[in-house]
Parts: structure tokens; sequence; C-alpha cells
């Protein structure tokens, strides 16, 4: 199986680019999901920049397509290129999380 | 720096600093200008929120600032039960069927988050009402705008209150104050029609409380 992935982030100020990644979006198959980062990753945010990234979130967890955003992530959300994970990965969603986000030693 | 999902918009530093999001008239047209202009005057006259704004000339160019709301997402239905400014957002409603705005789609709503249960709204672009558009607007005469593109699941009931009091209170306005305010967004885009606009925007604003009744409904069915 053919597996993608591709990083989302929140751009923090337009006028730097300074920005923090918020997951990854996984397509395997016909299916698209959204595996999101570490919540300790906004650690350094403010309280209103770590709001704003758990709603952005929450409405990246409803998207079904994996090559544009959902309108609802607004204005201060990109995405980066799609890169493939290798073809021996069986499980796309729980790699990405282990060895991308490392979610796995953070667990 | 393009502003991302936008045909034209860019972002821009005045020398105060200030950041917005501008507009030039070359790429949007006069058209777009003046309900630019008009939305946004007649918004702050009714208590609508909106980011300031600024008009920026140079030469024959005209730019249409809009202040940089950080830290936003766009309209989803999620946010509906956590909207802390209905009353306010309400008037946008108002405004849009005056002025016959069919586009307060989704990306023209600012969600920006407030305490972790609440969001306040934010409305933007006014580029696309048609009160820009002096002719077609006047043959338009009474109707209510068509509801096709707006942004779903809105709280409609709760933003009512909000939508007929401003009605209401547009309907009661002295036409002075609707002419002040037609004669400045006309100047800001150079149109010439200032007494037609006035004539069928104090016509609409008579009937506003009617039109906005078919709009809320409209609104209603839209679920």
């Amino acid at each position: 199986m053919t597996a993608r992935y591709r990083p989302v982030w929140l751009v923090l100020d337009p006028f730097t680019g300074s920005r923090v990644l918020l997951g990854l979006k996984v397509e395997a198959g016909q299916r698209c999901s959204f595996v999101s980062a570490s919540e300790q990753t906004w650690s350094a945010l403010g309280a209103r920049d770590t709001a704003l990234a758990l709603l952005v979130v929450d409405e990246l967890r409803t998207a079904t397509a994996f090559e544009d955003l959902p309108v609802a992530a607004g204005p201060q959300v990109v995405q980066g290129d799609a890169a493939e994970l290798p073809a021996s990965v069986e499980d796309a969603e729980r790699w990405v999380a282990d060895r991308l986000l490392g979610l796995a030693d953070a667990a | 720096m393009p502003v991302p999902h936008t045909n034209e918009a860019v972002y821009a530093l005045s020398g105060d600093g200030r950041r917005w999001v501008a507009k030039r008239e070359s790429d949007m047209g006069f058209e777009a200008l003046l309900a630019e202009a008009l939305g946004w005057l007649l918004a702050r006259a009714v208590g609508a929120p909106v980011p300031d704004a600024a008009i920026c000339v140079s030469g024959a160019q005209r730019t249409w600032l809009s202040a940089c709301v950080q830290g936003v997402l766009h309209w989803s239905a999620s946010h509906a039960q956590r909207v802390a400014n209905l009353e306010s957002a309400g008037a946008v409603l108002a405004l849009d069927a005056w002025l016959m705005n069919e586009a307060r789609h989704a990306r023209n709503i600012l969600v920006e988050p407030g305490s972790p249960s609440s969001v306040h709204l934010w409305a933007i672009d006014w580029d696309e009402a048609l009160a820009g558009h002096v002719s077609d607007f006047v043959e338009r005469g009474l109707l209510c705008p068509s509801v096709h593109n707006h942004a779903r699941g809105l709280p409609v009931s709760g933003l009512a209150p909000g939508a007929r009091r401003t009605a209401q209170r547009v309907a009661a306005w002295a036409p002075k104050e609707l002419a002040s305010r037609v004669s400045a967004a006309c100047e800001v885009a150079r149109e010439e029609r200032v007494a037609e606009l006035t004539t069928a925007l104090q016509a609409r604003a008579g009937a506003l409380p009617d039109i906005v009744e078919d709009y809320l409904q409209a609104l209603e069915s839209l679920g």
C-alpha cells in the first residue's frame, strides 16, 4: 500500500512567517486522516494561540481531502508538500505518530 | 505577501507599524471599493463587528486596507453554540440584507477564540455587495438577497434579535445620517451617482424590517 503524509502548520505571524507544526495529514488508500502533534509542541505559545491551535486541530480532524485544507481551518493554516511513506509501512497513522511526531517517545 | 486563500489580497504594513490586509482598486474595481467603504461605514454606524479600515491613496492608485485580525479561523457550524457577540453579529445580517451582500460565506466570517468556551465573530469583505454596482442595486429595488452562497450552520435564532433591532434602528434613521456616509463612500471610490445610491439605500432602509424577516427565514431554511 502506498501512503502519503504532509505537514500542516499554524502560521503565528504572517509578517515574519513564524509557524508551529500542528500535525500531519495522512492518506492511506482511500482514507485521509489527521494525526495531531503533541500539545507539548505548542507549550511555548500563549493562551490565545494555544486556544486557536486546539480549535484548528478540531477542524483538521474532520478533513477528508488530502490535497486541500478545510475552509474552516482559517487563513493562518498552511500545508507542506506531500511525501510518501516507505512501502513496508502497514499502519500509516501509527508510523507517522511514532516515527515523525515522536508521540511514542512522549507517551 | 499574499493572503492565503484569497485572489488579490496582500498583507501590508503601514509606517506606524499597523498590520493590514490590502486590496488594490486596480485589482478589485471601483465598484468593489465603493462596496467596501459603504459596508464598513454603515457597519461602524450600527455597531457590527468589523476590523478597523483605512484608504491608502498613492497618486491615482487607491488601496483598501482592513486591519489584520490575527489568531482567527473561518466560520464552521462547530462554533454555533459558542458565539459570544450574537447581538452585534446579528447586525451583520441586517447590513447584508440592506446592501444586497450575497457573499457572507464561511471565508468572510472570522472566528476569534475568546475564553475556552466562546468565540467572537468578525465580518470582513463587503466588496461583493451589490450596493457597489449602483445601477444593478437600484434595479433590485426591495428584493431580499439570495442566501445560496451563505455560510451554513449559523445560529440564526440567536442572531435574529440583533438583526431585527438593527433593521428597526436603520429604518428610523434621519436621512442625513445615511446621506453623509454614502457621500463619504462615494468619494473614496470616485462614484458620482451619490443621490441615486442614497435614494435606493433610503428606500431599502424603510423596508429593512420586512426584508430582514424574509432574509432570516431564508437563512433558517438553510440549516
